[in-house]
């Protein structure tokens, strides 16, 4: 097992007239065991230079099984403000990375379809615009 | 208009072999397509029972195409716990206890709730929302 520590903080002095200022942090662990997380894709680039719609991670050949603890980070590495991309569960929007943005979520990667609804959980991403962007990410399980 | 930053950190030294796991980034979050950032925001603590899918966070038209993001965490401390995370009917994945998560979130309609589900018992979970076009709903009586 290996101790893998994912923290998140948030701070703002402007948003409440009192200033916002809290953090969390989390051990990463298999599901429902104490045990640390063993695998990781490690941390990979992807340049997308178009428009279409592509598979980032494909949940059933990336892993042949899936418990829904696994996490997942993406970030767009552009500095636009006006680009992004959409970050979809197959059909469903997620939400949008614009330049600098990240995102740290669970996943249901694997063969498993949690909500069986045929759907599949492939994680896809659509760019906005065809100028080159690059997604760093990485899964974590 | 307000800044607010967020960080986030993944550290491991063992999880791979080659080299110690450190990522770090930040983001200042900003509206849709702009450099104006959010000042609207909701928060709360919830809890969960076991059995029903509740909407945590309610979409409404009125975020259509406007930035969200929101953060949600799992506070409760027993590993076997879990609280399933959906976004409009589709399984985005599981927080475990002490689970965090933070999304941008894409309203494309009305229906693009984010729902969460208690395994068992009744969870305790932390949620925050900073986002832009909210309105708040005309009074009925």
């Amino acid at each position: 097992m290996a101790t893998t520590t994912a923290g998140f903080s948030i701070s703002s002095s402007d948003l409440l007239t009192n200033p916002l200022a809290f953090s969390q942090q989390k051990t990463l662990t298999q599901a429902g065991i104490t045990t640390g997380i063993t695998g990781s894709t490690g941390l990979a680039a992807k340049t997308f230079a178009s428009d279409s719609n592509v598979v980032l991670i494909d949940a059933s050949t990336t892993f042949a099984s899936g418990s829904g603890h696994e996490k997942v980070y993406i970030k767009n590495t552009s500095t636009s403000s006006t680009q992004y991309v959409q970050v979809l569960l197959g059909t469903i929007e997620i939400g949008r990375l614009y330049g600098g943005d990240w995102l740290f979520m669970p996943t249901c990667l694997g063969s498993d379809d949690f909500d069986d609804d045929g759907g599949g959980t492939d994680i896809e991403v659509t760019p906005s615009t065809s100028d080159s962007v690059t997604l760093e990410y990485m899964v974590l399980y | 208009m307000a800044t607010t930053t967020c960080n986030f950190t993944l550290t491991s030294s063992d999880l791979l072999t080659t080299a110690p796991l450190n990522v770090s980034t930040s983001n200042v979050l900003f509206k849709a397509g702009l450099q104006i950032g959010l000042d609207q925001v909701r928060m709360g603590r919830n809890e969960v029972a076991t059995g029903t899918s509740f909407d945590l966070l309610d979409a409404t038209t009125a975020g259509i195409n406007k930035a969200n993001w929101v953060y949600i965490a799992n506070l409760e401390t027993d590993v076997t716990l879990y609280c399933t995370i959906v976004i409009d009917a589709e399984t985005i994945g599981r927080l475990y206890a002490g689970d965090w998560m933070f999304i941008p979130w894409n309203v494309d309609d009305a229906t693009h709730d984010l729902e969460v589900t208690a395994s068992s018992g009744t969870q305790t979970v932390e949620w925050m929302v900073i986002h832009e076009g909210e309105t708040l709903p005309t009074s009925a009586d």
